[in-house]
């Protein structure tokens, strides 16, 4: 097998990046108190420039560099515009996120909200949903760990895969939601320059009129702005971005921790500087096929072409690149979910009197026990892990309307949304099956937009009061 | 057959400066407003 980077450089590269995220886990661990706001949230009271990075090293996934440029190569440049709606989905996002800061300043995840707003009955199908995105996300990251640091570099799948989620989970366990934030903005800055470079030096090499000249002539498709399967591509990811930003408590728990002046504004920048990263490396596969580069695995063609572009060098650049993009997803997915599980199962459901103490001791434990869950699934590295991910699409979807509805119509109906959310999940799962993984999400977020909207109008909620959100939060987080 | 739109090579150029410069501009855009935080000791 072709690599691209010599196995001990790879390790040094990776254990350099290691020592840095180790000690910042361990030099902020030292200065985090004990309390639940300042391990979880980084005493809710985080500025626009951490803010706005840690949405964006959270949401640069290795998926987001490996991906655009398969996608380019395979599908086309309408493609790269389909991988960055993913951004705007950040965006749009950010009115409701300002909105749930103002309505429940003191909330702890995106449970709590839901089980506020619409009672315990949506509550469970909505923490199902998440256990089930939560843990295909956490098992593609690891996976890509491993296999990120053997296709590049040689390295055995096993190293990367213990080696990433070791480091991620000590480092988040050590210095909580401020080591990420630290840890995030340098990262996030690594990843937008690293690619920057790699950018520049590639299309100086071959200037974009030239690409463009090859790619005409060699595959012009790859041009067409109306091809059939972009704009579906384009239309699904979006919608499944938007369920992953809109239920997900990666992006909860980043608005709890954000003053609530700069929460609109982190996630409007964020958004912004997201989108230009996947349209950036997907434009990468164009050098590919202007130049008639052999890519021998597709979804390798990032890594081959700036190999191909810079040397060693650029084999270097991508490490960088995607070790930096998994390293704070991963401990970004495992507080978050961590954090959800905790606190909505263990504080609410069951021990209503624990301590803020006893909280953040069971996070802990729970990150560390996720994370050796995780490796066990795939140590034997699954085939199919990245079919489980996009199965979760019906799932998430189903997500964006009671989130969305509930955030602004006091008067939506909980049973309507319980049975939009079922509907949406069967109908979702049904379209993946029947008729293509792509029309899963648009399937569930079109169903549960009608039943939810024509549902509520028929049969309001008259009873609910936005004061009972925040109260509800206050006294359970009270009750110790 | 499938419909077809080519996007322009000026197009397609104008995309890849815009992108690249935008990138470059925000994340000077950061760093600046995160020394901006740090002399205030507003990060956190």
């Amino acid at each position: 097998m072709e690599t691209f980077i010599s196995a001990p450089l790879a390790l040094v590269i990776v254990g350099a990046i290691s020592v840095m995220l180790l000690s910042f886990g361990f030099f902020v661990g030292k200065k985090v108190s004990k309390s639940s706001n300042d391990f979880l949230y980084a005493g809710r009271n985080v500025g626009l420039a951490l803010s706005t990075a840690t949405l964006l090293a959270a949401w640069i996934t290795s998926n987001t560099t490996m991906s655009a440029p398969e996608q380019g190569y395979t599908i086309g440049i309408i493609s790269c515009f389909g991988y960055a709606t993913a951004g705007l989905s950040l965006c749009i996002f950010a009115p409701l996120a300002l909105r749930i800061k103002k309505i429940m300043p003191n909330g702890c995840t995106s449970g709590d909200f839901v089980r506020c707003r619409y009672g315990k009955a949506v509550w469970i199908v909505f923490l199902l949903i998440s256990a089930w995105y939560f843990t295909g996300f956490l098992m593609t990251q690891a996976m890509g760990g491993g296999i990120l640091l053997q296709a590049l570099s040689g390295v055995d799948y096993h190293v990367g895969l213990v080696l990433i989620m070791t480091v991620c989970t000590i480092y988040t366990i050590k210095g909580g939601f401020k080591a990420i934030l630290s840890t995030d903005f340098i990262m996030a800055m690594l990843i937008l320059v690293m690619l920057l470079v790699t950018a520049v030096l590639a299309f100086v090499k071959f200037s974009p009129a030239d690409v463009h000249t090859g790619v005409m002539a060699a595959k012009p498709e790859l041009m067409n702005v109306i091809s059939g399967v972009g704009i579906m591509y384009l239309g699904t990811n979006f919608l499944f971005a938007s369920g992953e930003i809109f239920h997900s408590n990666i992006w909860w728990q980043r608005i709890y921790a954000a003053k609530e002046k700069v929460t609109f504004r982190s996630f409007i920048l964020s958004g912004i500087i997201w989108t230009t990263v996947p349209i950036i490396a997907g434009s990468l596969a164009f050098i590919a096929v202007a130049n008639g580069y052999v890519v021998p695995q597709v979804n390798m063609v990032f890594p081959i072409v700036v190999s191909k572009l810079l040397g060693p060098l650029g084999a270097v650049l991508v490490l960088i690149i995607i070790y930096s993009a998994l390293a704070s997803t991963v401990s970004s997915v495992l507080t978050a979910s961590a954090n959800l599980l905790v606190q909505d199962i263990y504080h609410r459901a069951f021990r209503p009197q624990a301590s803020d103490e006893q909280v953040v001791k069971y996070v802990r434990y729970t990150m560390a026990a996720m994370a050796a869950i995780t490796v066990l699934l795939v140590w034997n590295q699954p085939a199919s892990m990245y079919q489980v991910l996009y199965l979760t699409g019906s799932g998430v979807a189903a997500t964006i309307w009671p989130i969305a509805f509930g955030v602004y119509n006091k008067h939506v109906n909980r049973k309507v949304v319980l049975a939009a959310m079922l509907l949406s999940v069967g109908c979702g799962l049904i379209a993946y099956f029947t008729v293509h993984s792509y029309a899963a999400p648009v399937t569930s977020a079109l169903i549960g937009m009608v039943v939810i909207g024509v549902g509520s109008k028929i049969a309001p909620d008259n009873d609910f009061k936005w004061s009972v959100l925040n109260a509800q939060v206050t006294e359970s987080i009270g009750k110790k | 057959m499938e419909p077809v739109l080519y996007m322009s090579q000026g197009v397609f150029c104008a995309v890849m400066y815009a992108v690249m410069a935008g990138l470059g501009g925000t994340a000077a855009l950061l760093f600046y407003i995160l020394f901006k935080e740090m002399k205030n000791r507003t990060l956190w």
